[in-house]
């Protein structure tokens, strides 16, 4: 397999020959392996075991086949060493027990691979799927030590089942810790250079961040307090402020959090601290680790769905625009040709003025004055439209609800008008709105041509008024029959509801004077002058 | 004849529009005058001279079509050109079929053949105006013998239709002659058209 066979950019064989990442990995071995020695006092295994880690994270990243490779750098590293007992059945069981665990990484990662594959889920649940498996891994690979444990040579120095059992409760523990703490920063530096990277942190904003702060204070008071009351140091309120700051922020700011209790843990606890009470805050910080993390992929999985949405409701909602321009085209041609007749008489004016002896100023400056105000007519008609036509936006701006009403007026009108309704614009009170203009303007279109169609030849009129901290637009159709809606406009009202509600307000369909008023209310964005 | 007028009636519900058809036809030496409501056009309407009417197809609820069937019961004289922004071709044949149109021109305007067909309109109107005045001093009777004639039957034939001598109905033809100027039968013929 050469490496420039994958293609550019291909995130998943970054430049990285097989060769390079195994040794890679056995050099990390060589350092981490022995360094988990001094979190190692209790059992045969150690309570943190980041070397888990950095396998976790490469067989994640490089594909679980990896994984053989990798249990036969372990094997050469303790050969290296030289801890391997003399007699070939301890040997065996003991080359059992270091090859076993990277092989069960490579099946538990090959395991939910296939099984995300299978699902065929979006690609933003594959971060679940990761959290998911720095649990499993490691769970699959204590189990697998479980059976060889009792055979181990060590093992003289553990006599009863139950104390084989609490060992391997160690191995989960340091193994749960390792790639948790590991396996998230290095697969954030693999993926630095993948095409469409998302920040990590783009969930961050100053008022949560001091949110997050304030609830991890006052967890740490929490397990102050009760330390202080001869409770001991207690995790459990930290492993709320954990679950809060993974669900409110994302993953990657719960490892934050997670990092620094595992840094009190590992590092920082009395030297005189009990190993079973160290032991079992390991425990508590592991499933904090776990919970965290978990709940923090999660919650940004969510909100992944939901921008997803709102991007494919962007979508639709232009399509329904389209949908409108094309039903009011005839129309809007109608309209187009009115005054472009004015503008080609007008010329034929022009060319026979200057073809007279003497020329009428007066003539000539009206012409002139009739044409700027057809052009300047044209001009308004098709910058409304191309508006209207144009795909929504994401970010959101204030909008002058006047001029909104007044683009919605002019768009609608040469439909209006070939049905012979007037729609009347009552003057509207100054107010700013926020939100996306074209989707509100689409709102108000929509309910017009809604009131139009159901009312030939009489007059709609449209008002707004401000109440407050509340806009409200109100559309007064007199006839009450909306029911019949020719052209699907059924859906228009929908869609208008959808937007109207998308923008925090709501829209009202009363029966008022025998007709039927439309209002939208929506929230006031900010004074339109210091007042 | 110089002592006959020229009248332009525009009626489009776009009053730039109509303003605007108005002044160019002004500017080409005919009296014009602009609506922009149907009703507002058959209440200013004065039927003398020659006159050629612009309409829109589309005057809101009105179609210009009933603007033309009004017309003909009110002036038979009165040329009529129709103008749209959406051209139909069922509605074009039965602009000039049905509704005696001189033409009908879609929107944005064809200036010079508006121009065109207005004259054309005044000149079948002027003709008609002046065929009218000739055909206006016959008798019943007689008017009924030109139009049998129009349809080609010879007088014995018509003699027989209607129950008369052939030698009366020679006598009308003399009368109808005398009456209108004209000097052969297909002059005659061309008055009724």
């Amino acid at each position: 397999m050469s490496a420039n066979s994958s293609a550019p950019g291909d995130p998943a064989h970054v430049r990285l020959k097989p060769t390079v990442i195994v040794t890679i990995y056995a050099a990390a071995f060589l350092v981490l392996h022995p360094l988990a020695a001094a979190w190692g006092q209790l059992s045969i295994y150690s309570i943190w075991y980041p070397i888990a880690g950095v396998r976790f994270a490469l067989l994640w990243r490089f594909g679980p086949k990896l994984s053989a490779p990798f249990a036969a750098a372990d094997l050469l590293a303790h050969l290296v060493w030289g801890d391997f007992p003399a007699r070939p059945l301890q040997a065996a069981t003991f080359a059992a027990s270091i090859v076993l665990p990277p092989l069960a990484y490579g099946l538990a990662i090959a395991t939910l691979k296939a099984l995300r594959r299978r699902a065929g889920g979006k690609p933003s649940e594959d971060a679940v799927a990761l959290a998911v498996g720095m649990a499993f891994a490691p769970a699959l690979a204590s189990i697998s030590s479980l059976p060889w444990a009792f055979f181990d040579g060590r093992a003289l120095a553990v006599t009863t089942l139950l104390e084989q059992l609490g060992a391997v409760l160690v191995f989960l523990v340091g193994d749960v810790l390792g790639v948790l703490l590991i396996a998230p920063p290095l697969l954030w530096l693999f993926g630095l250079r993948d095409p469409g990277r998302e920040d990590p942190f783009q969930r961050v904003s100053p008022a949560k961040l001091a949110e997050a702060c304030a609830v991890v204070a006052l967890a740490a008071l929490a397990a102050w307090i009760s330390q202080n009351n001869g409770l001991g140091l207690r995790l459990e309120p930290m492993l709320l402020a954990t679950a809060w700051v993974g669900l409110r922020l994302g993953a990657a700011t719960a490892w934050i959090v997670i990092a620094g209790v595992s840094a009190y843990v590992l590092f920082l606890l009395p030297a005189n601290t009990e190993q079973s009470v160290r032991i079992a805050l390991h425990m508590l910080t592991a499933s904090l680790a776990v919970e965290g993390y978990v709940v923090g992929s999660f919650s940004d999985a969510h909100e992944r769905h939901l921008q997803e949405i709102a991007r494919k409701d962007r979508l639709l909602m232009h399509a329904e625009r389209l949908k409108t321009l094309r039903a009011m085209s005839v129309a809007i041609i109608h309209e187009l040709a009115q005054p472009l007749s004015v503008l080609a008489i007008e010329a034929k004016t022009l060319r026979e003025i200057s073809r007279a002896p003497t020329i009428d100023q007066q003539e000539l400056k009206a012409v002139a004055h009739l044409i700027e105000r057809k052009s300047a007519n044209l001009a308004d008609l098709a910058r409304r439209l191309r508006g209207f036509g144009e795909r929504g936006v994401a970010e959101r701006a204030p909008i002058d609800l006047q001029a909104l009403l007044q683009d919605a007026v002019a768009i609608v009108r040469p439909e209006a008008k070939a049905a012979n309704v007037t729609v009347r614009l009552r003057d509207s009170s100054e107010a700013r709105i926020e939100g996306a203009a074209v989707e509100l303007q689409q709102a108000v279109v929509n309910l017009l041509r809604n009131a139009v169609a159901a009312a030939p030849g009489e007059e709609v009129m449209v008002a707004s008024r401000r109440n407050g901290s509340v806009a409200t637009i109100q559309i007064d159709n007199p006839v009450r029959n909306s029911a019949e809606s020719p052209n699907g406009m059924g859906i228009g009202l929908i869609i208008a509801k959808t937007i109207v509600e998308a923008h925090g307000g709501q829209l009202q369909q009363t029966e008022a004077h025998g007709g039927v008023r439309y209002s939208i209310r929506l929230p006031i964005h900010c004074e339109p002058h210091a007042q | 004849m110089p002592s006959e007028t020229e009248t332009v009636y525009v009626v489009d519900d776009d009053v730039d529009l109509a303003d605007s058809l108005a002044r160019l036809f002004a500017r080409h030496g005919m009296r014009s005058k602009a609506f922009v409501t149907p009703s507002a056009f058959t209440a200013a309407y004065q039927p003398s001279g020659a006159i050629c009417v612009v309409t829109d197809v589309m005057l809101g609820a009105v179609h210009g079509f009933d603007i033309a069937r009004t017309l003909a019961s009110i002036d038979p004289a009165a040329a009529v050109v129709f103008m749209t922004a959406w051209p139909v071709t069922a509605d074009a044949v039965d602009a000039i079929r049905r509704h005696g149109g001189v033409d009908y021109l879609e929107k944005p305007i064809d200036v010079p053949r508006l121009l065109v067909s207005v004259e054309e309109g005044l000149q079948w109107s002027a003709r008609r105006r002046r065929s009218a005045l000739r055909l206006g001093a016959l008798s019943g009777r007689e008017r009924q013998v030109l139009h049998l004639l129009a349809d080609g039957k010879s007088s014995k034939v018509i003699a027989a239709e209607l129950n008369l001598s052939p030698k009366t109905i020679e006598d009308h033809r003399a009368s109808i002659r005398a009456k209108t100027g004209a000097c052969s039968l297909q002059e005659l013929i061309s008055l009724l058209r």
